[in-house]
């Protein structure tokens, strides 16, 4: 025997038929089988609230994890120009330290060559300004100096404008991005497919991209079909290999939002079975949640004064043919080049876009040179036009004896695209492997915290629906699956049913509902044909997507479940005042 | 002199600390004799184990003496609900509360609720002397504490108490050795041994972890809760959680001395101290958190119990401290009389501390540990005990007794509630001894004890406003064996 049992033995002493006392058990729990046709059962359903105030609902690291990925995709924070970012960049890009230049792969140093190549720098071999080069030293005249006449840029300028080669990017090859033209948003009238329009020149911000720190802009801004439709058609070959590491001071990236609301959810009944479900009450009440009034009602913290990004990698892909610059001044007013008919993004055809835009820049002019010394007679001997079409002629004269002709009239997009497609192959590259690639660290966003924090406010008060789904998915307190609930308007102690509408549904942890919104008539009938409806949509409380119906004691109501089924409902009776108890029937 | 029903007080206090957070103070039903109607503190029987161990100096035979008994009683209890309080299926965190949003139904008197128990009770006791008049041991088996209430599962008194079952019983072995003539000395050690099993409805919004709870991030809710929540914010129905403790086993020491001085042959005079206990009741407890509210509602905010909790629980207390001076006068052949006064330090009784632990507790984001700290405040008051009683010898075999009593009340109105119904009590008993053989008395007796009604108004947050009443009745018999 134990020295416990001898112990209860012995304090059992002189009371050994006493009183016991029943330890606490849980109560068998409802039947929960589904009704049979004709069977009954009663459910009492409670409506409380939890009034709160500045209820604090943060996203920190942990939070951002739990959330699905979807609900925080359909989070739209703000829409951030992608110009800065681009520019920065490339200006990261082209000014990175020559020997960490050098140590990049080949694609992406002959690109830093590129960008960084100016009249005196560039090297025209291979291509048929070579031919400038002989009239140079026939003339006595350096080619550097006639390339930068004619580009108008001095010697040592760069001939490509960063510019404009950002603008470039961000209309060829960003622009037509098919995931930076939409975004995903939550489901209302006005967007009933969910789907938001981005300005061009911007790229949607969103809690996932936060969550990801940023790493999802690759995946989002990566390869991708452009009809989301068929995946297996055309793609764009992304311009993100890789970024992450959005600029954070410690502890992370935490926004917080207060709510007024009531915290808890609606109890409501799943009708097959008679039994409580709960359905989340915080999206229906999150277009008056917030008291905008109150600057805490939005806070976020933890991110760095300037934003950069630790590292991004651009990347823009070669045509896998040799698409070769034009050589006729037809058809106009680009000329004959293929590249003219290649997609948008690839690589040649940004070179030649930016040629064709350096070109619009370019005031129509000649430019004659003479030999080196003294001449009795000005002696033209090589004169060298672009005309307002962009159309450059050189023109030697006669008597100058050039060891290889001189290049062809063309456009001075086809110049410069002849001589970048020569560069980008420079190091043995063959025709398709010049894929761009551009590694750079700590590029600044080009926005200032405070002022996404001011966007991000914005573009919440404007809509605050956007955070319905973050809400619900924070508070995620819906369980089952209710096909009606019960509410007692604010205020009040009159008891409604509230069908359930489309958001009501459960989400997976994915964030996707659980069920198909299948009702195919939604809302509460006096008969159990379904012939005369006794709910609508009246507005109460700012909600007016639900059917709902005033419900008191006595009352027989009907309703279609998503399988078909149809239910009676009868109000059984008010066991207090905010409790009703309904019999549930079914009748079909 | 004889019997002796232990204060009922002391009942509560052992009972009452075993109730969890709320924390009550037990039942009215202590055992009401140690012993037979005629033991005492200047009795020279087996029970001097327990009211005075130098009493045992003057048995000159071995002595068996022992008995079993019923006790019976009533308890009842109208609660007066003088606060307002909010409507039950709410949920107001703080006043103040919007009309419509009070219950007109709970205000004034309810209908009274009572426990009818009945338990037994009994006691043994050996006294074996060792070295004639000089040297007597003893050794004692007795309950000096017994109660067993049931009280209405939903009654208004269901936040205080709705069952209770408690034992505290006494193994004690003492000796006793006159030192002179006429002075004996005794002491005596005892080992305590606790049995308490207790169900309520566990209030929580008195609990101080919920306050934290609610009012840290990340509810971050101002809020009225915790020990000191005004009646607006209590029994409502979403925090009102079934709770038990049961199997609660406790086991403490104590010791007791004594002396009985004789100044002549009719003329007894006794002191015995009794010493406190520190008792550390430790079982099982159970509570429901089945309500969505705490199963799933807030789950994402922290706030996630499984259906029902279950665990361990620790409940320390320390018994009183008795001093106890007696006398008694043989005033005639026939008719002798005992009296005593007791005073018993109740006011070591602060609080009940209860400590429940369970990993099943643990909330961590709001902030609550796997252990809960509850606190009842008790503020008793220390008490005083009188009895007297009259012996008459009507033959050789016959012998019969009448205890008259009064014990001063330890709760006070603050704190008092339906687990310790406490009051100016009034004791009355009758008993009578049979000789049966040369060698065997044959004891019965009869005693009631009962409490002025009480009616409280000025009760902590208005836990337990009301008017209490009491009964206890007890009859049982003895044996004494002398060989």
């Amino acid at each position: 025997m134990t020295t416990r049992r001898v112990s209860a033995l012995l304090v059992l002493l002189g009371a050994s038929a006493a009183g016991c006392v029943e330890p606490v058990t849980l109560a068998p729990p409802p039947p929960e089988s589904e009704l049979a046709v004709g069977e009954s059962r009663e459910v009492t359903l409670r409506f409380l609230r939890l009034d709160v105030k500045d209820f604090a609902q943060t996203l920190g690291p942990e939070e951002l994890r739990r959330l699905p990925r979807k609900t925080l995709e359909e989070t739209w924070l703000f829409d951030m120009e992608l110009r800065p970012l681009v520019e920065n960049a490339l200006d990261r890009f082209t000014h990175l330290p020559l020997e960490e230049a050098k140590a990049l792969p080949q694609p992406a140093w002959n690109m830093f060559a590129l960008l960084n190549m100016t009249p005196a720098s560039a090297r025209l071999d291979g291509t048929s300004l070579a031919g400038l080069t002989a009239v140079g030293e026939a003339v006595g005249i350096s080619p550097s100096r006639i390339l930068a006449d004619l580009a108008g840029v001095g010697p040592n300028e760069p001939l490509a404008a960063r510019s404009i080669v950002a603008d470039v990017v961000l209309d060829q090859v960003v622009a037509t991005h098919p995931r930076a033209r939409i975004r995903s948003g939550p489901v209302t009238a006005d967007h009933p497919e969910g789907l938001y329009d981005v300005e061009k020149g911007k790229i949607a911000l969103t809690l996932y991209d936060v969550a990801t720190d940023f790493a999802s802009l690759s995946e989002r801004f990566g390869r991708a079909p452009l009809d989301p439709a068929h995946p297996e058609g055309p793609a764009h070959p992304g311009f993100l290999r890789s970024a992450s590491g959005l600029s954070a001071a410690e502890g992370g990236f935490r926004m917080t939002v207060r709510l007024d609301v009531n915290a808890l959810p609606y109890r409501g009944v799943e009708a097959s079975h008679a039994r409580i479900a709960s359905v989340n009450s915080i999206g229906g009440q999150i277009g008056r949640a917030f008291d905008f009034s109150d600057p805490r009602w939005l806070e976020v913290q933890g991110l760095a004064e300037d934003l950069s990004i630790r590292e991004m990698t651009m990347t823009i892909d070669e045509d896998p043919t040799y698409l070769a610059p034009g050589t006729s001044r037809d058809p106009r007013p680009l000329g004959n080049s293929p590249v003219w008919n290649a997609a948008p993004w690839v690589e040649e055809r940004v070179l030649a876009e930016t040629g064709r835009r350096l070109a619009a820049r370019i005031s129509p002019h000649c430019t004659t040179y003479s030999p080196a010394g003294e001449v009795s007679d000005p002696f033209e001997a090589v004169r060298v036009c672009i005309d307002a079409d962009g159309w450059v002629r050189i023109d030697v004269d006669p008597s100058v004896i050039l060891a290889v002709p001189p290049p062809r009239p063309s456009y001075y997009w086809d110049m410069l695209l002849e001589v970048a497609e020569a560069r980008m192959h420079d190091g043995g590259l063959a025709e398709g492997e010049a894929n761009v690639v551009m590694p750079v660290h700590d590029v600044p966003v080009g926005v200032r915290t405070e002022d996404v924090v001011a966007r991000i406010r914005e573009n919440i008060e404007t809509s605050p629906v956007v955070l319905r789904d973050m809400a619900e998915a924070l508070t995620q307190n819906t369980r089952g699956d209710a096909d009606f609930f019960y509410v007692q308007p604010d205020g009040t102690a009159e008891d409604w049913l509230y069908f359930v509408a489309p958001e009501d549904i459960r989400k997976d942890t994915e964030g996707n509902p659980v069920r198909p919104y299948a009702y195919t008539s939604p809302g509460f009938f006096a008969d159990p044909a379904l012939t005369r409806k006794v709910s609508s949509r009246v507005e109460i409380d700012g909600d007016d997507t639900h059917e709902k119906v005033r419900i008191e004691p006595g009352d027989r109501l009907y309703v279609k479940d998503a399988e078909g089924r149809v239910f009676e409902i009868v109000a059984e009776g008010k066991p207090s005042l905010h409790r009703l108890t309904l019999v549930v029937t079914r009748a079909s | 002199m004889s019997r002796r029903p232990l204060r009922i007080a002391s009942l509560p206090l052992a009972l009452g600390s075993l109730l969890a957070s709320q924390g009550a103070g037990a039942s009215g039903l202590d055992a009401p004799l140690v012993g037979s109607g005629q033991s005492g503190p200047t009795i020279s029987d087996g029970a001097a184990v327990h009211w005075n161990p130098a009493a045992l100096a003057d048995i000159d035979r071995p002595e068996l003496f022992g008995g079993a008994g019923l006790v019976a009683g009533r308890v009842g209890y109208r609660r007066e609900r003088r606060g307002v309080y909010q409507t039950p299926d709410t949920l107001r965190l703080r006043g103040p509360l919007a009309i419509g949003e009070t219950d007109p139904g709970k205000r004034g008197f309810s209908e009274e609720v009572a426990a009818t128990p009945i338990a037994p009770t009994g006691d043994l006791f050996f006294a074996l002397p060792v070295a004639e008049r000089r040297l007597v041991f003893g050794l004692g088996a007795y309950v000096p504490y017994a109660a067993a209430l049931r009280f209405p599962e939903n009654g208004p008194q269901a936040w205080q108490l709705q069952q209770a079952f408690i034992v505290a019983s006494y193994v004690t072995a003492s000796a006793a050795l006159r030192v002179l003539p006429n002075l004996s000395f005794g002491a005596g050690v005892s080992y305590v041994g606790g049995l308490a099993s207790l169900r309520k409805k566990q209030d929580l919004a008195e609990l101080p972890e919920i306050q934290r709870a609610f009012s840290n991030p990340p509810i971050g809710q101002p809020n009225e809760f915790g020990p000191n929540a005004p009646s607006r914010v209590r029994e409502l129905d979403v925090l009102s959680r079934p709770m038990s403790i049961t199997n609660a086993l406790s086991h403490g020491v104590s010791f007791n001395v004594g002396l009985l001085y004789q100044p002549s042959e009719d003329v007894r005079l006794a002191l015995a101290y009794q010493h406190g206990a520190q008792m550390r009741y430790r079982g099982r407890f159970a509570l429901d958190k089945n309500d969505p509210f705490f199963t799933q509602d807030l789950a994402a905010q922290g706030l996630q119990y499984p259906p029902l909790v279950q665990g361990d629980a620790e409940l320390a207390f320390r018994l009183p401290k008795r001093i106890t001076a007696g006398a008694s006068v043989q005033a005639t052949r026939a008719f002798r009389v005992d009296g005593f006064v007791q005073y018993v330090t109740y006011s070591d009784v602060d609080a009940f501390v209860v400590m429940a632990r369970s990993p099943k507790l643990a909330q961590p984001r709001l902030g609550i540990g796997p252990s809960v700290r509850a606190i009842l405040p008790r503020k008793w008051n220390d008490t005083v005990w009188v009895e007297a009683n009259g012996r008459f010898v009507i033959s050789r075999l016959f012998t019969m007794s009448a205890t008259v009593g009064y014990q001063s009340p330890a709760s006070p109105d603050e704190t008092i509630d339906v687990g310790s119904p406490d009051g100016h009590r009034l004791i009355g008993g009758l008993g009578a001894v049979v000789r049966a053989t040369q060698w065997l008395d044959l004891h019965a007796d009869a005693r009631a004890q009962g409490i002025l009604p009480r009616t409280v108004t000025t009760s902590r947050n208005d836990l337990a406003n009301g008017r209490y009443t009491m009964a206890i009745g007890y009859l049982g018999g003895h044996a004494k064996a002398r060989f």
